[in-house]
């Protein structure tokens, strides 16, 4: 799917000469698995959407309902085909998915918890090969699993999911010793061990504005890759206790 | 199943490379706050700088500049301030973009808008509070052509007093 891009730019590389060394230090090597199937309606897709800009269609921002809508309807579909079978490509079978899901519900202590899957995708945390699979449960929380190990990498409200921001009464509010104690638990329920291994860690404790409060440990053992962050561990709590977000970027 | 191993870059990439602008590696592009590939908008005196924060301020030392911005949110109808990253690397295939949410002044719901497919829009609802120096992905699936990103200050949640967080974006394929 990114062939003519590859070719015009290892072309475009191979001619920068003196940058490329600087180039090297933030490159990522990628292998990207593509059937050719899923190649081809890419570029059926960037062929139809030159066609229609050459016949003078504008952006769907702009043209509203205007004589290009059919056109970038079409456009629409033709894209959510490639990027279904693109991600069809590449996601573990629904079977193999069954241990994330497990995942999932025994991180939230649900066993009911009604979880989709919606995409797989590259870690933003890891450079490099390494992908999430993203899932959503019902409440409006998205969940990042690390397919190659079924574990959780981080959770929390995903975008467009939980438009509406929460809140903890003030008379729920707990104190933040409790906090504290509630965020352990929960990596020692996720990270057996976790409190013999915190001590090698560096810890940080926040909050924003007391309404969500951040517990964080970070790796800073190892110097980290230039372009990824050390792996840390966070939970965050609302004041009230509940869950904020979760996020794992430790377990190997 | 095919595999390729390559290399994606141009001589424009190698360029802002060159000059610490923003970073591309294979199949990831970092646009930093600040960088080439940002615009942003709006009064400056409501523009809010925070020095050694956020990605490029707290993590990424090749990155500049090192620092996160923020504005309050506007509870009118449109924004007063926003900011628009460019990624000159889109390609037509499934790529994702991720914001990165800075530890401090990120406790808004944020608008984000993204273009895509050659003149869609996306846009979701991302609510930064919850988040403390990492990576959220604005769209759980992929988008082809993902050549821009709006974030406005514009919000019907929370109070005035919340603080909209423009810091990197990341595209990855």
């Amino acid at each position: 799917m990114r062939s003519p891009k590859i070719l015009f730019a290892l072309g475009m590389l191979a001619a920068a000469g003196v940058a490329a060394t600087a180039l090297a230090a933030h490159a990522e090597r990628r292998a990207i698995p593509v059937a050719e199937a899923v190649r081809a309606m890419f570029a059926d897709l960037e062929t139809a959407a030159k066609r229609e800009q050459a016949r003078g269609c504008p952006d769907s921002g702009a043209s509203g309902d205007g004589p290009c809508a059919a056109a970038r309807a079409k456009l629409d579909a033709m894209h959510d085909d490639a990027v279904n079978a693109a991600d069809a490509a590449i996601a573990r079978p629904a079977t193999e998915r069954a241990a994330a899901i497990a995942a999932i519900r025994a991180f939230r202590t649900n066993d009911w918890l009604e979880v989709d899957y919606r995409s797989t995708s590259p870690n933003p945390y890891k450079d490099g090969e390494e992908k999430i699979e993203i899932y959503a449960d019902d409440k409006g929380f998205e969940y990042w699993i690390d397919p190659a190990r079924d574990v959780l990498v981080q959770a929390g409200p995903g975008a467009g999911l939980h438009p509406a921001p929460r809140k903890a009464r003030p008379d729920a509010r707990l104190p933040v010793p409790e906090l504290r104690s509630r965020a352990l638990a929960i990596l020692e329920r996720q990270m057996p061990g976790f409190g013999k291994r915190k001590s090698s860690l560096h810890p940080l404790e926040d909050h924003k504005d007391k309404l969500v409060y951040f517990f964080r440990w970070d790796d800073f053992s190892q110097p980290a890759k230039e372009s990824e962050m050390p792996p840390f561990v966070q939970v965050a709590l609302y004041a009230d206790g509940e869950l904020a977000s979760y996020t794992d970027t430790l377990t190997r | 199943m095919p595999r390729f191993r390559t290399i994606i870059a141009s001589a424009a990439a190698a360029l802002a490379l060159a000059t610490a602008a923003p970073a591309l590696a294979v199949g990831t592009v970092t646009m930093a706050n600040g960088g080439q590939n940002f615009t942003a908008s709006g009064p400056s005196a409501y523009w809010h700088y925070d020095q050694g924060q956020g990605y490029c301020g707290h993590y990424a030392t090749w990155c500049s500049p090192a620092n996160a911005q923020w504005t309050y949110v506007n509870h009118a109808y449109g924004d007063v301030n926003s900011a628009t990253w460019r990624n000159p690397y889109a390609v037509s295939a499934p790529e994702f973009a991720s914001a990165f949410i800075p530890a401090r002044n990120a406790t808004a719901t944020a608008h984000y808008t993204l273009r895509y497919n050659y003149g869609s829009y996306w846009s979701r609802d991302v609510d930064q509070r919850p988040f403390y120096d990492q990576w959220v992905r604005i769209n759980a699936t992929g988008l082809a052509m993902l050549d821009t990103v709006m974030l406005g200050d514009q919000s019907w949640y929370g109070t005035a007093s919340d603080k909209v967080a423009f810091d990197e974006i990341k595209i990855e394929n």
